[in-house]
């Protein structure tokens, strides 16, 4: 763009002109300060037309704003709605059919239906109306900031814990409908249900499980990590789905690697301190270098990394530590590489 | 090695193992139903909005929480420049979140992506009003105005009062088509590919040709 024979018209009707003037950022605050040092000429134009563009106002319509009040309650209803035609969803063969059956024999099927009803009333009573449609199924999502882990016991007696920085949902009657969706990472025993498979969705790809306990790790959709101890487990993506091509099998104590990139599986090998130690509190670092080390600490310990010294990033560290706090691993590790460190509460340091 | 095994020998451990704290599972983490608001969202800061759409749409209940708590304030207050009826703002802005679920297409700008949503809803729930009557006084009256702060000149003192009078004049001859285009353009911060689409314009061309129109013909102004 040649801004240097602009006329006051042309930048009014420039994009990145009056998105500076209005909307300015750091971005365009330095590349306008360093045009009008490169073209003083231009200057006045300048000038004029930012002022035209400040002094052009669109007042707000006279309409209060959302109370927090109206928001939480319409986030409510956005969700109920959500859960009632998600379910509704699972036959929609059978409300299409009923739309088309015409007036007198939809009349002959309601009174069906209430005698058929009225049978069944008498022979269960109340109790257990089939609710399949009318109640929406409620969702609960559970959540952790880095720095913390949490176990969860969920009613179908599958355990599953979460690590820092993770999140899971999964819906609150769990028995029936075994899936999570999990981003983040955490550690599944799961209990076996014959025909109640376990599901658990990460980004692209479904997890399918029978009575196992296994790993997954997916912070981002750059990789998904599943590892598996014990039992059996397979893996599909979305394409895979589509495509009706057979799922990837997992057996114990294999991990499997998903690029969603590249849409591929890698065999990884398996370290059980490395893949499963978080479980027990356990730190571990095998030929880590310093920024593989804070990285990993930053998100164990919750806390922010604050480098004032050049370490050599070739040098690289191994080693274990068991329910340890920060200080304690620190020591070490700053033994090794020859730092010294300070804990200010969320901030560490490096010196 | 092998005694690190013990937690899943029998799926239960043996012994009090460090991790457990599911007794305080409540008081520590944040523990919340979906309906509920409080879940940390700062987990989604620094996120790009390809990123926090791509989670949204497999699936993240976070990122779905997080997007509505962004952009509610946005869209509300946008919404109200096409209708002050506060219960149609509120029934479009659900209808657009419920069917954001269900059908969504691949953004890289959330804001514009929900504004352009919100707009068509609140144009279709106007139209489908019971009170014909009011259905041509309702229908598609964006209401953007322009108005001239004189104030500023003082400020920037490159103008002249007559000239911002000028302007003003000027600014009252425009269409309400013009003005809803420069609304857009100037106020709601869109390029012209954005302006085009949330006007349904057929191209860029279009967007470009309306606020050029309105330009010169303020430009008066501009040769004074």
């Amino acid at each position: 763009m040649d801004y240097t024979n602009y006329s006051i018209e042309d930048f009014v009707k420039d994009e990145n002109f009056k998105h500076w003037v209005l909307h300015p950022d750091s971005e365009s605050n330095f590349f306008w300060g360093s045009f009008l040092q490169n073209y003083p000429d231009q200057k006045n134009n300048i000038g004029i037309a930012r002022s035209v563009l400040l002094s052009v106002i669109f007042p707000e319509p006279d309409v209060s704003p959302l109370s927090e009040e109206e928001k939480d309650f319409l986030f409510e209803k956005i969700n109920t709605t959500k859960r009632i035609e998600g379910n509704l969803k699972k036959h929609p063969d059978a409300t299409q059919k009923w739309l088309n059956i015409n007036q007198t024999i939809r009349a002959a099927v309601i009174l069906l239906l209430c005698t058929v009803m009225a049978v069944v009333w008498n022979e269960l009573s109340w109790e257990e109306p089939d609710s399949e449609i009318q109640f929406p199924v409620d969702m609960i999502t559970k959540s952790t900031p880095f720095g913390q882990k949490l176990s969860i016991h969920l009613n179908d007696g599958s355990e599953v814990k979460l690590n820092g920085g993770s999140y899971i949902t999964y819906p609150e009657n769990f028995i029936d409908q075994r899936e999570i969706i999990l981003t983040g990472e955490a550690f599944f025993d799961v209990a076996e249900l014959p025909g109640k498979p376990f599901t658990i969705k990460t980004g692209d790809i479904t997890t399918t499980v029978v009575g196992t306990a296994f790993n997954i790790k997916y912070i981002d959709d750059s990789m998904v990590d599943i590892a598996v101890l014990r039992g059996k487990v397979t893996i599909d993506t979305n394409e895979q789905r589509s495509k009706k091509q057979d799922p990837v099998v997992i057996n114990p104590t294999e991990m499997m690697s998903y690029n969603p990139v590249k849409g591929s599986f890698t065999k990884k090998s398996l370290e059980y301190n490395q893949v499963f130690g978080w479980t027990h509190d356990i730190i571990y670092f095998k030929n880590n270098n310093i920024d593989e080390i804070f990285s990993t600490l930053e998100k164990w310990y919750g806390v922010h990394f604050n480098v004032k010294i050049d370490l050599s990033k070739k040098k690289d560290f191994s080693g274990i530590y068991e329910n340890k706090n920060l200080d304690a691993v620190l020591t070490g590790i700053g033994f090794a590489f020859g730092f010294d460190f300070d804990i200010n509460g969320k901030e560490v340091i490096i010196k | 090695m092998d005694s690190d095994f013990y937690f899943f020998s029998g799926g239960v451990p043996q012994e009090e193992a460090p991790f457990d704290n599911s007794d305080k599972d409540e008081n520590v983490l944040n523990v919340t139903k979906i309906s509920g608001f409080k879940t940390s969202l700062n987990y989604f800061e620094g996120k790009s909005d390809l990123e926090i759409w791509r989670m949204f749409i497999s699936g993240h209940e976070g990122a779905f929480q997080y997007i509505y708590s962004t952009y509610i304030d946005d869209l509300f207050r946008y919404g109200s420049h096409i209708t002050t009826d506060r219960e149609i703002l509120k029934d479009a802005i659900h209808d657009l979140f419920v069917e954001l679920r269900n059908n969504h297409s691949k953004t890289d700008s959330i804001r514009f992506y929900l504004l352009k949503a919100l707009r068509w809803k609140i144009l279709r729930l106007l139209k489908n009003q019971k009170n014909r009557l009011d259905r041509n006084k309702l229908f598609a009256q964006f209401n953007a105005v322009i108005e001239i702060s004189y104030e500023e000149k003082m400020i920037f003192n490159q103008i002249t009062e007559q000239q911002l009078k000028k302007l003003a004049q000027g600014i009252k001859g425009l269409t309400r088509r013009q003005t809803e285009a420069l609304y857009h353009f100037y106020y709601e911060d869109m390029n012209y590919k954005e302006v085009a689409r949330i006007m349904k314009l057929t191209s860029i061309k279009s967007a470009r040709n309306i606020i050029y129109k309105s330009i010169k013909q303020l430009k008066n102004f501009f040769k004074s």
